[in-house]
């Protein structure tokens, strides 16, 4: 017989896209904006300008912060990773792994926002020709 | 003293989707394959951007024949996806008739593929222009031969078997794949066909 | 909340030896001539990747003896100057291709089936496939090396030097081959853990309760598949370019060779973690073994181990700072080159608190975990360093690169990777290893390590280029090149006793008890060696270290699965919960059979394109033959599901 979680129901299935959100995004976000970057900064020698490249690294900043607190808004309220045993079929090992995913989801958030802050300074100190 | 027992025995045979082992063999096979696409890509993009003139020095690429064959691609996915919903209803009749359907297109497309390449404009060895646009084509027939070939193969098991559950998974699974061939060919056909007329 | 759980009379002895013994009839690897070359039991496959991946680690090793001894005094005449560039090339290519990968990964083929409570891994006929690619790959890149063809432009083989203007005979097609064939090994192999650790593992072992171990492997799969793509790309553009005219890095026709740079190091920089992040795992798990409790922040390993794989994707332009892209642009680089550092350095700030709060046992594979520490962390600050573009710029393609990358790769890989090897040879071969010859080869490794490779720091600040075949004895580099010769002269002998002790304790070490080490993780809890089909009764979890929990014995068994077919439980992928059983598919030679076609296809191919169009003939016939199922195996049931579904369909109709 399927287990309850192969077919979220509907509340569960936001929760599942925030905590996967909170995941990925970070990474996704960074990557994306260090290919961008990359592009931008041929584009800034040309043009002299480098407002594009911040408003990159706050687009991607935005993103990840919201993922991070859709994470944290997924996590039933409580984020304790406490390892009990469980029966390997229960709910309590279900919500153990949520609230896990979830903590999980926050931290890796804020790690790619320090990420996306160290690329962004560069984009400060240097000029846009060097 | 004997230990509990979680009882197994009642569940199912097979699955479909993102239950089955299969589906993500599938999908770890497309994110493989979608990488050396993407990777071709950055490469068209990169040589593109040190060339002064783009295509430098050759008409583009004919336009009708690969647009002919991206409705026939896109065509082939109506089939395909008959064939997908019978397999997991486990209606033989219909998987086989949906397959030989679908596999008259993938010959279809195939065929059209080789005029395309009739009317590139461009060799392989004229430059690095021709060199990327012929293997950027090249990979994707490479995927369009390869995805024909093996649905004909498991048509050909749906025909003769013997049967298995595994099967109508492998069906299903297989017109997912037949997917990623018809959605990847859109951006390789933007690059090949559009890119050098935005120009 | 659904139990699910009761007594059952098939738990009785009786009845479980029964069904062991159906079992042992079902799983068992086929014998003779014909049935070696069909196994296909993750275990006899992960040995061979094993195996065959430290004798490729001996051959590429001789390779370096014949370097050292080389370069031990200045205008030596051992090696001239084409043998010699055949032998650094080849020692990369074996160390990188044949060995460090093939190594990493035949750990996780024989272990993460074991540790997630599974009986066989995902795709196993594609495993078998894997490893016969890799084998051969690896007897072609040889055999070529024999007939003097061996490649030597570098294991990175940069074009144009590689290309069809410069690189004149076969050798960079037998380069450009060799990748294609140990990347399809290693996507294959790739597939298999993926699908394996996602969807095979014991009820209960939710992703919070993986071991780490198995989630360096799962992150790193990710990362072959994510860049091996790329190198394909840069290998089949370069063969293409030699043999069919293709201008992607000739410059005068619109190419660029700064763009096999950028394919070439998007694949090679993950290549590195992918080396790495398994021996992670590695130490992971030592050290919890010999400290007695698990390792210090679980959450915070497992994110170190997936944010190291995502940032290295977006450093690989640090292996190109001299190559006169803008500084603008290349900082970023820097950036992600420093940040990368910080979830190493928490993984180490764990173990270390692991070690602190736990009561450790200096046991030989404790002290090659220690042994890592120290080296990693020291090749780590140069690679910090490195990641400065400005000292890039003084040191790069001087020996201080050398230095710098041994550090790390031996440091991080070789070391956990001997480590491992004491770790679980009890395991794999039902032996214990020697722990007098273990530390009699340990610390003569160690400072040989150091003596042959920290005077090579000073060598590149010195100004001594790397890839050169001798040195001026006015250069004054004598002395510190015999210093890091003699150094290299101590890790043969150290090694050689490792190998010894392996070879003797095969026929002669203490026989191994299921758990000699009182570790935590799932392949302790069956005999040693593991039997065909790994467990019996298929174990749950219900916490992070299965073996350490209070209720060990009364833990759920999984109970139900045919013990007549190659019956595997498939769960769900966040908790684990029984989902579907999967009948699993039995030994055949047809694998062995592709494989050879492949490599027909691969290697025809370098000497002319018609090899890819008739090579796919017998592939084609050899994917079929593998594909194809045994006679008589429908099922009757099925029969009756498709007739009950028919008129089903046709009452709502």
């Amino acid at each position: 017989m399927p287990s309850s979680t192969s077919r979220p129901v509907s509340h569960e299935r936001w929760r599942l896209a925030a905590v996967w959100a909170g995941l990925l995004a970070g990474p996704l976000a960074w990557l994306t904006l260090l290919e961008v970057n990359y592009l931008f900064a041929y584009v800034a020698c040309e043009v002299q300008r480098t407002w594009f490249m911040h408003l990159a690294t706050a687009a991607a900043l935005i993103v990840v912060a919201a993922a991070g607190f859709a994470a944290w808004r997924a996590s039933h309220g409580d984020m304790t990773t406490d390892e009990t045993l469980t029966h390997p079929l229960s709910d309590e090992t279900r919500m153990q792994r949520s609230r896990w995913m979830s903590l999980a989801g926050v931290a890796f958030s804020i790690w790619f926002i320090v990420v996306i802050l160290a690329m962004e300074v560069p984009i400060v100190v240097l000029k846009e020709c060097q | 003293m004997t230990p509990k027992a979680i009882d197994v025995s009642r569940l199912p045979a097979y699955a479909f989707g993102h239950r089955s082992i299969m589906w993500w063999g599938g999908a770890s096979l497309m994110l493989m394959e979608g990488a050396m696409f993407a990777m071709l890509i950055v490469s068209y993009i990169y040589l593109k951007g040190r060339s002064p003139e783009w295509p430098p020095g050759y008409f583009a690429p004919v336009l009708f024949w690969g647009t002919l064959n991206t409705v026939v691609l896109l065509a082939s996915a109506l089939p395909n996806h008959f064939a997908k919903a019978a397999a997991e209803r486990l209606d033989l009749r219909r998987l086989q008739l949906w397959m030989c359907v679908a596999l008259v297109f993938g010959v279809g497309f195939v065929v059209i593929r080789v005029f395309e390449f009739r009317s590139l404009n461009v060799w392989w060895d004229s430059n690095a222009y021709g060199s990327v646009v012929w293997t950027l084509l090249g990979f994707h027939t490479l995927h369009l031969v390869t995805d024909v070939l093996d649905s004909a193969v498991l048509t050909a098991l749906l025909f003769v078997g013997p049967l298995q559950e595994s099967h109508f998974t492998d069906a299903s699974e297989n017109a997912l794949y037949w997917y990623f061939v018809v959605i990847t060919w859109l951006p390789v056909y933007a690059f090949i066909y559009l890119a050098p007329r935005l120009a | 909340m659904m139990e699910g759980a009761t007594a059952d009379p098939r738990l009785e002895p009786a009845a479980l030896a029964r069904e062991a013994r159906e079992l042992a009839r079902t799983w068992r690897e086929p014998e003779g001539f014909i049935g070696w070359f069909s196994r296909i039991d993750h275990k006899t496959i992960g040995v061979r990747f094993i195996v065959t991946a430290f004798c490729f680690f001996m051959l590429a090793g001789l390779l370096a003896a014949a370097m050292r001894l080389q370069l031990a005094q200045p205008r030596n005449t051992i090696l001239g100057p084409d043998l010699y560039n055949q032998i650094f090339t080849m020692h990369g290519i074996t160390m990188m291709f044949l060995f460090a990968v093939p190594v990493v990964l035949g750990f996780g083929i024989y272990f993460v089936p074991l540790m997630i409570g599974a009986r066989a891994i995902a795709f196993p006929r594609l495993l078998a496939f894997a490893y016969w690619m890799f084998l051969f790959s690896g007897i072609f890149l040889y055999v070529m090396f024999l007939l003097n063809v061996g490649p030597d432009r570098g294991w990175f083989s940069y074009v144009p030097l590689a290309g069809p203007e410069y690189g004149i005979g076969k050798r960079a097609d037998v380069w450009a081959q060799l990748v294609s064939f140990t990347e399809t090994s290693g996507l294959s192999v790739s597939v298999c853990l993926i699908v394996t650790i996602f969807k095979l593992r014991a009820p209960g072992m939710a992703l919070n309760r993986i071991p780490l171990f198995v989630w360096a492997e799962l992150v790193t799969a990710f990362m072959v598949a994510a860049s091996m793509p790329s190198v394909m790309v840069a290998s089949g553009t370069l063969m293409m370019d030699r043999l069919v005219g293709t201008q992607f890095y000739n410059q005068a026709e619109g190419g660029d060779p700064i763009l096999w740079q950028h394919l070439f190091w998007f694949f090679a920089h993950p290549e590195v973690y992918i080396i790495f992040l398994p021996a992670q795992g590695i130490v992971s798990m030592i050290i919890a073994t010999f400290t007695g409790r698990p390792v210090f922040g679980y959450l915070a390993m497992v994110l170190s181990l997936v944010a190291t794989a995502f940032i290295g994707f977006g450093v690989w332009v640090h292996h190109m700072f001299t190559t006169g892209l803008p500084q603008f642009g290349t900082s970023f680089f820097t950036a992600a080159s420093i940040m990368i550092v910080v979830p190493s350095g928490v993984q180490i700030f764990c173990w270390i608190a692991t070690l602190w709060s736990g009561r450790v046992r200096f046991a030989t594979p404790l002290l090659y975990a220690l042994g890592f520490f120290m080296v990693f962390i020291m090749g780590g600050l140069t690679g910090v360093m490195l990641a400065a573009v400005p000292l890039d710029a003084q040191v790069h393609d001087t020996f201080f690169v050398v230095a710098h990358f041994h550090y790390v790769l031996i440091g991080g890989s070789v070391f956990p990777l001997l480590g491992g090897v004491h770790y679980w040879f009890p395991k794999i071969a039902g032996r214990m290893l020697s722990e007098r010859l273990g530390k009699i080869a340990f610390w003569p490794l160690l400072i040989g390590f150091n003596m042959t490779f920290f005077p090579q720091h000073i060598l590149g600040l010195m100004g001594m280029p790397r890839r050169v075949y001798t040195y001026p004895v006015e250069m004054q580099w004598g002395a510190l090149n015999l210093l890091s010769s003699l150094g290299a002269l101590t890790m043969f002998a150290a090694l050689t006793v490792y190998l010894v002790n392996v070879l003797v304790s095969l026929r002669r070490g203490a026989v191994a008890t299921e758990n000699p080490w009182g570790a935590s993780s799932l392949e302790w809890s069956t005999s040693s060696p593991p039997p065909p089909y790994n467990f019996h009764p298929a174990p749950t979890v219900t916490g992070r270290e299965p073996l350490w929990e209070p209720d060990v014995a009364e833990r759920p068994v999984v109970i139900g699965l045919s013990a007549d077919k190659r019956d595997v439980l498939v769960t769900q992928l966040m908790d684990a919960e029984p989902d579907h059983r999967k009948e699993f598919p039995e030994p055949t030679v047809w694998p062995f059979l592709t494989a050879v076609a492949v490599g027909g296809l691969y290697i025809g191919s370098i000497f002319t394109p018609w090899a890819v169009v008739w090579g796919a003939i017998p592939t084609t016939i050899g994917l079929i033959g593998w594909a194809w199922p045994r006679k008589g195996n429908q099922p009757r049931h099925l029969e009756r599901e498709i007739a009950h579904r028919h008129r089903a369909a046709a009452e709502h109709a």
